[in-house]
């Protein structure tokens, strides 16, 4: 039976053989990002590989191999704007391919600046709310999971406001127990790990909003009168996270 | 083990979730449009609505977002259900994650929602006359 890396290998391996099959590479890089990355992936994870190239041909070779394709004119924009994932990526993507874009862009000065946490809780708040219907028409997995993002979100605004750089999403969870945060380390652990009730998920979801207003009111307020303003045109009763 | 009136209730409960997910994906396919939340929900209708055929039928269901994608392959290859709807579940979970980490790609702005939500709309119609056959209507 193969092992779980000899899995990644081969995935990966094949992908990149595609990838040059159909595209000429002179000027790309194919980076290693996400849980695997790190090493520390779980039995959901995905393999999630990071393309940066000008234009691209990609063709799907797993379904669990999850391709974000950027220019090195975005990235660089990205990290710029203080884009968190943009700066995981240059603090611990791993290079596979790399024609010299990716050499260009961890060495540029954008890549050492620090991301932007309150961009975290726009879209912590997207996801919340997301969590808060889907839980309200009774769909409690898809409830789980979209909180699982909007806690994940939440946790990277706390440990980036507090100067700790949030690794993957598994290792968060020490991370945030040991920048002070036990409940929503908890709250991450248990949404993770599949182990939270009904009750639970109303519960998860009234705190997640409570440490958002607490951490950034002003772009909480914002985005929930931009969502109001958007159902309001559309004569739609507005929903609210309660 | 279920019975098939039981059967039959459960994937109407299901089916009734995947209408409304639907209704709300179809008013943020309206501008000013919401893609991120279009698909999102289009994503969660066509699997729950993807479940009640499997729960009608007496198949089991998953948790895992690929393998649920095998099996909608799977109900069309048993003579279930016409449409395969394994590349679009696969494209909206792709979309669906560029969205979690953060701003959206150009993938998602160059998706045609109306495309989505009518392809989701029948999807729906279809899989209520699965139903409908197994209860005798």
């Amino acid at each position: 039976m193969e092992s779980s890396e000899q899995t990644v290998t081969a995935t990966i391996g094949s992908f990149i053989d595609g990838l040059k099959k159909e595209n000429p590479l002179q000027e790309a890089a194919v980076i290693l990002v996400g849980s695997v990355a790190r090493n520390a992936a779980t039995a959901n994870s995905d393999l999630d590989l990071l393309v940066i190239a000008d234009r691209v041909q990609i063709t799907r070779v797993a379904d669990r191999l999850h391709i974000q394709v950027l220019t090195e004119a975005e990235m660089l924009r990205r990290l710029e704007a203080g884009d968190d994932f943009a700066a995981w990526c240059v603090r611990f993507g791993i290079p596979i391919v790399d024609s010299g874009a990716w050499n260009r862009i961890v060495s540029a000065p954008e890549a050492a600046s620090w991301p932007d946490w309150r961009q975290k809780t726009v879209h912590a708040a997207r996801r919340l709310v997301l969590a808060s219907d889907l839980s309200k028409s009774g769909d409690q997995p898809a409830a789980t999971e979209e909180l699982l993002y909007a806690t994940s979100h939440v946790g990277r605004a706390v440990l980036l406001k507090s100067q700790v750089f949030p690794l993957s999403r598994p290792e968060m969870i020490t991370q945030l127990k040991e920048a002070g945060y036990p409940h929503i380390s908890m709250i991450l652990a248990e949404l993770s790990f599949g182990q939270i009730t009904e009750q639970g998920i109303r519960q998860a979801i009234a705190y997640v909003k409570k440490l958002l207003v607490h951490l950034d009111r002003a772009g909480f307020e914002a985005y929930s009168q931009s969502r109001l303003t958007a159902r309001q045109r559309k004569s739609v009763p507005a929903t609210t996270v309660s | 083990m279920r019975s098939k009136k039981q059967r039959t209730r459960v994937a109407r409960q299901r089916l009734r979730t995947a209408r409304e997910q639907w209704s709300q994906a179809a008013v943020h396919s309206w501008e000013p449009a919401d893609p991120a939340e279009c698909i999102t929900k289009s994503f969660y209708s066509f699997e729950n609505a993807l479940s009640a055929a499997l729960i009608a039928t007496g198949r089991k269901e998953t948790t895992r977002h690929y393998e649920k994608a095998d099996l909608a392959a799977k109900l069309v290859a048993d003579g279930i259900l016409n449409t395969n709807i394994r590349k679009r579940l696969v494209e909206l979970n792709d979309l669906r994650k560029d969205v979690q980490y953060g701003e959206p790609g150009a993938q998602l702005a160059n998706t045609d929602l109306d495309d989505v939500v009518s392809e989701l709309e029948a999807f729906l119609d279809e899989v209520e006359s699965v139903i409908d056959d197994i209860e005798g209507k």
